[in-house]
């Protein structure tokens, strides 16, 4: 299968070790222990009350997506789209709506959230993007899943640019190896043009999407490897470990 | 009156975890659905559900809602006349 390129204006990323933009990374404070504290004020200059009742991946989403485009120069909006993947979906929430229940007074705000694609809806509505929406939960590499549908909305002109959104949530201790994660979430604003204001150029072979079921394949270390690239303008070929593998992310950076 | 006022502006924020708003910042008078606060339908529910819950205040139809749900001080009002638990 061919590579696809697309081309990357806008980033963020929230992990252990702060919030990743092109800026630079901004530590966590001392009384933030990682994502899950990140405050409004840390990726969005303009108010926003609710912030605080984003349950925990609408919060991680919302927050890479606004720290990445509060930092570019791109016009967003009309046709740009939101294709995102949370491997867990909404587990957490759905636990928190059960115990609601079980407590005699089910909480709307819980239920409502209880649809992993809420998190699509905060960003749309906030940021008004009306471009068309995916999300991707579970399955073997959700991620890369999204970014080959982001590519094929760029290259069949359905969106003039998508909001790329991958959240792993560890502290459900959810996932099958918990210790190789931690809560994540990053967002890369996507075009299939080389805009002004364009960061790096990305090329990609959606053949990673032909897993074996066995092949363990750790998303969020690949996706922070692009993000650690971007921050360093480091030309790279980004490979997925392990066996049966054949694709790869490149990242290039001439005249950007 | 003024107490309840207080203690129910803390309760909403509480609630709501609307972290970038204070007690003092809520306009006694203003509305509380839609502009100011900007809470949406799915807040009101939630703010349905803990009057139920801390004051076991029930809001029987949408009529009610509408003036229940008009300012902080319409709340306080309508919790102090229809409260079963103190």
């Amino acid at each position: 299968m061919s590579s696809i390129k697309l081309y990357i204006s806008g980033f963020s990323a929230l992990h252990r070790d702060g919030i990743y933009t092109p800026d630079g990374i901004t530590p966590w404070e001392s009384d933030q222990k990682g994502p899950l504290d990140v405050r409004r004020n840390q990726v969005l200059p303009s108010p926003y009350p609710s912030f605080g009742k984003l349950n925990i991946p609408d919060r991680l989403a919302f927050s890479a997506a606004a720290s990445a485009l509060s930092r570019t120069n791109q016009t967003v909006g009309e046709k740009t789209g939101i294709c995102m993947c949370i491997p867990q979906g909404s587990l957490s929430t759905d636990l928190l709506y059960m115990d609601s229940v079980l407590n005699g007074f089910p909480s709307p705000a819980f239920f409502s959230a209880t649809l992993p694609s809420s998190t699509i809806a905060d960003i749309a509505i906030f940021f008004k993007l009306k471009g068309p929406d995916r999300i991707f939960c579970g399955g073997d590499l959700p991620g890369f899943s999204a970014l080959d549908t982001a590519a094929y909305w760029l290259k069949s002109r359905k969106a003039e640019r998508v909001l790329w959104v991958a959240v792993w949530e560890s502290s459900g201790d959810f996932t099958e190896t918990p210790e190789k994660k931690t809560d994540c979430a990053i967002a890369i604003l996507l075009s299939n043009t080389p805009e002004s204001g364009c960061l790096a150029e990305m090329e990609f072979r959606p053949a990673l999407l032909l897993t074996s079921k066995d092949q363990e394949c750790n998303e969020q270390e690949i996706f922070m490897g692009v993000i650690n690239s971007l921050m360093k303008k480091r030309e790279e070929i980004i490979s997925v470990p392990g066996r049966g593998f054949r694709g790869y992310i490149s990242l290039r950076y001439d005249g950007y | 009156m003024e107490k309840l006022m207080n203690e129910l502006g803390g309760k909403i924020i509480s609630a709501l975890k609307l972290s970038d708003v204070k007690p003092e910042d809520i306009d006694a008078d203003a509305p509380l659905i839609g502009a100011g606060l900007g809470l949406d339908s799915i807040d009101t529910l939630e703010l349905l559900v803990m009057l139920e819950k801390d004051y076991g205040v029930t809001v029987p139809d949408v009529n009610a809602g509408r003036k229940v749900f008009s300012s902080l001080r319409a709340l306080a009002e309508y919790v102090q006349e229809n409260r079963q638990k103190e």
